[in-house]
């Protein structure tokens, strides 16, 4: 069962400026706002519909973004930000979104039609309204 | 030259039986942690929970070494559940007799590693056990129920002693395993 980290209303906003972010870039296959634990509180993307996959896709961000995490902490780098995988026509961006009292990852997955440059720009942007969202 | 071995060992267990802390109470070297907030509070209430994995190391006096992983027990990161378990040679499977439906729970990993289990190649620790001789039976049956033969240890993962006995246990087990490969009749 899904814990309720943020509330129903919160989760309906979250969803639309997921939404948002999706409709300025069509290629994107998922858009997710993982808690830290691997949970999906909200998707968009042409593949939010597909069975079970914004859930697994949650829990393998939270992964990847710890794992990273620890990858820098053993090289004594702190306040990681974001994190990029590059794959033949796929590019995943990972970015931690931090709030007063929770923190979050907002993970994109984008089908390379885009340069990675502006996917992070319209990453930190959404990562922004999401944080302005939930304060 | 002396060549110096390197095991790979598994900690295997559901949400919160403690195999983050049994890593940390005997690892020589600061665990790679992967623990974040636990945001699931009903399933486990303690506040936080591994997402990746857990890595940390032992030396033997011989100089062999042993890298000790755990895996995140919740369910939805079944994912990491056989990349982890590739390449191990022996797994510690850990319990908690206090949880409300204690046997389904351990189900789920008698299932999923059952590859390793099924040869012997592992020791189980049960914690939270308050002197309850019924439930140790009912964890015996079910390995039985399985055909694990997998020896069972009362433990509590919070001393580093109780977990260095598990990894004792394991040795021995592997050892028992070996010999009798080595030899069928037995
Ligand atoms: N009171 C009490 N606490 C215990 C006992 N055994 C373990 N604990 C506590 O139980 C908790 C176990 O948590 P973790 O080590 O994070 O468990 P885990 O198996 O790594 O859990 P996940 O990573 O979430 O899968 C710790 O807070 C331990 O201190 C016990 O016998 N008594
Ligand atoms: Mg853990």
């Amino acid at each position: 069962m899904d814990p309720l980290l943020i509330e129903k209303m919160q989760q309906l906003q979250i969803k639309k400026l997921l939404e948002t972010t999706y409709r300025e870039i069509s290629s994107i296959q998922l858009i997710v706002l993982a808690s830290v634990d691997g949970f999906n509180l909200a998707t968009s993307g042409s593949k939010a519909q597909d069975f079970n996959l914004p859930e697994k896709f949650a829990a393998m961000a939270s992964s990847m973004a710890a794992l990273s995490q620890a990858a820098g902490k053993e090289l004594d780098a702190n306040h990681q930000s974001v994190t990029i995988l590059d794959f033949k026509g796929l590019q995943i961006v990972l970015r931690i979104v931090k709030t007063s009292t929770n923190t979050f990852i907002l993970a994109i997955a984008e089908s390379k039609e885009i340069i990675l440059g502006n996917l992070l720009v319209k990453a930190r942007d959404c990562a922004q309204n999401i944080k302005e969202a939930l304060q | 030259m002396i060549m110096v071995q390197e095991y790979k060992l598994l900690f295997v267990g559901g949400m919160g039986v403690g195999k983050t802390t049994a890593i940390t109470a005997v690892s020589e070297i600061p665990p790679v942690s992967t623990d974040v907030a636990n945001s699931d509070k009903e399933s486990f209430d303690k506040e936080s929970t591994t997402v990746t994995l857990d890595y940390g190391r032992i030396t033997l006096p011989s100089g062999d070494r042993l890298r000790l992983y755990g895996i995140p027990g919740q369910k939805r990161f079944s994912f990491m559940w056989p990349m982890l378990e590739n390449g191990a040679m022996g797994i510690i499977l850990l319990a908690d007799a206090s949880r409300p439906d204690p046997f389904a729970e351990l189900k789920i990993f008698l299932d999923a590693f059952s590859s390793i289990l099924s040869t012997g190649r592992a020791v189980m620790g049960i914690g939270r056990l308050s002197d309850e001789r019924a439930l140790l039976d009912g964890y015996n049956k079910l390995l039985d129920d399985y055909q694990f033969k997998i020896p069972t240890f009362s433990i509590d993962v919070r001393r580093k002693k109780d977990v260095l006995l598990l990894l004792d246990a394991l040795f021995t087990q592997i050892e028992v395993v070996e010999d009798s490969y080595r030899d069928p009749d037995q």
